[in-house]
């Protein structure tokens, strides 16, 4: 279970540093900024497993990245 | 006989005979005619002069044009007894000096105000408003500490009411720590989050001598978002045994209002549990105009961070 959301904010103005709980409004953008990171790691790790995947597939074929560049392809 | 006492007119003594009254009142009369005598005539405007030292010895006078019968003051000049007989002409501006160094300047029409002398080292300047002028500290071009953040195990570090004062902004992070391995912190500016505003390129190095890559490739270690600046791992593998991280990061002309605000930034970060250590070198953009005000730490997962975080201004 995640500890209290609490956030350091200096005001620099004022010189004063306040730390507080999240807000209600800031716990949601915090909940959507994680998720979105998730998501876009989950997406990059697709493209990362699809990469390796080809790169299985053409060394099965006894390919190489430089045979593909070698035909124009990489 | 008895006379007066000022100018020695001829009247009765106390114990003279009525009858002789008329003729003593007719002698006095003709005494004081003929003492008020130069009294007599002159026409306006005329003014009556002695003639000689004599008593009672006068001559109406008309006075020459340009001569002065009475002092007015102007502008900067005070008057007192400006009639007579000795008017005191004071300069109202050389009042307003009080002590060494006082400078007077205008406030306006006729107008003036005292500027009290600097400290040392100071010079003169015009003011923010162009209306005046005002003793100055010159800036050293340094950087001079705006705030110091620190956080233990926070959710989020946020610099806000951040004034324009300064030509740029240096955020710097040491001995920052986060509490969870493969999340990244960023930096979000004026807590916009709308997507496509925050974008980043860079590279990071580690001490696997292959693994220099751009940091889109390496998206899961050093982040990837578009609502904030990934600045990468602050690193952590979870306490003791990872090695906290340092950086710096510039925030160029951020008081601007025409041009997007950028920047850079780079950092050192290890990891103990791999002996690996790596270095990120970071281009930043937020393709918006308007100046930088506050500056939010965001995370990627649910990591907290700890650490000392001190923003600059720089001159």
């Amino acid at each position: 279970m995640e500890c209290l959301k609490m956030k350091y904010e200096a005001n620099v103005e004022t010189g004063e540093l306040i730390i507080r709980e999240l807000t209600a409004e800031e716990i949601a953008q915090d909940e959507i900024d994680r998720k979105m990171a998730t998501d876009r790691a989950v997406i990059d790790e697709q493209k990362r497993e699809a990469k390796d995947a080809a790169k299985a597939k053409l060394e099965a074929l006894g390919l190489s990245l430089d045979d593909l560049k070698a035909l124009g392809l990489g | 006989m008895a006379n007066t006492t000022n100018f020695g007119w001829e009247t009765p003594d106390d114990t003279d005979l009525v009858k002789d009254g008329a003729a003593a009142i007719r002698t006095l009369g003709n005494s004081i005619d003929t003492s008020l005598v130069d009294l007599k005539g002159g026409t306006t405007g005329q003014v009556l002069s002695k003639t000689t030292n004599t008593d009672m010895d006068f001559t109406w006078t008309t006075p020459n044009v340009g001569d002065i019968t009475e002092v007015q003051a102007g502008t900067g000049i005070s008057v007192a007894s400006g009639t007579g007989p000795i008017p005191v002409i004071t300069n109202t501006v050389a009042t307003a000096f009080d002590a060494a160094g006082d400078l007077v300047y205008g406030t306006g029409a006729d107008t003036f105000t005292k500027l009290a002398v600097g400290t040392a080292g100071q010079v003169l300047s015009v003011n923010s408003g162009a209306t005046a002028p005002e003793w100055k500290t010159i800036s050293s071009g340094g950087y001079t500490l705006l705030s110091t953040v620190n956080a233990s195990a926070a959710t989020s570090v946020s610099f806000t009411s951040i004034s324009g004062s300064y030509k740029h902004l240096f955020l710097t992070w040491a001995d920052a720590g986060s509490d969870s391995s493969a999340t990244y912190w960023s930096i979000r500016i004026n807590n916009d989050s709308n997507s496509n505003r925050h974008q980043f390129r860079g590279w990071r190095v580690t001490s696997d001598p292959t693994a220099i890559a751009g940091i889109n490739d390496r998206s899961t270690l050093l982040g990837n978002s578009t609502t904030s600046a990934p600045i990468g791992p602050v690193e952590g593998s979870g306490s003791t045994t990872s090695y906290n991280g340092y950086g710096g990061m510039w925030f160029y002309n951020y008081a601007d209002t025409s041009d997007q605000k950028h920047g850079f930034w780079q950092a050192m970060t290890g990891n103990a549990n791999n002996g690996q250590f790596e270095a990120n070198m970071v281009n930043w953009l937020y393709n918006q105009t308007t100046a930088i005000t506050q500056i939010d730490f965001v995370r990627s997962s649910t990591q907290t961070i700890t650490g000392t975080f001190r923003l600059y201004g720089v001159s």
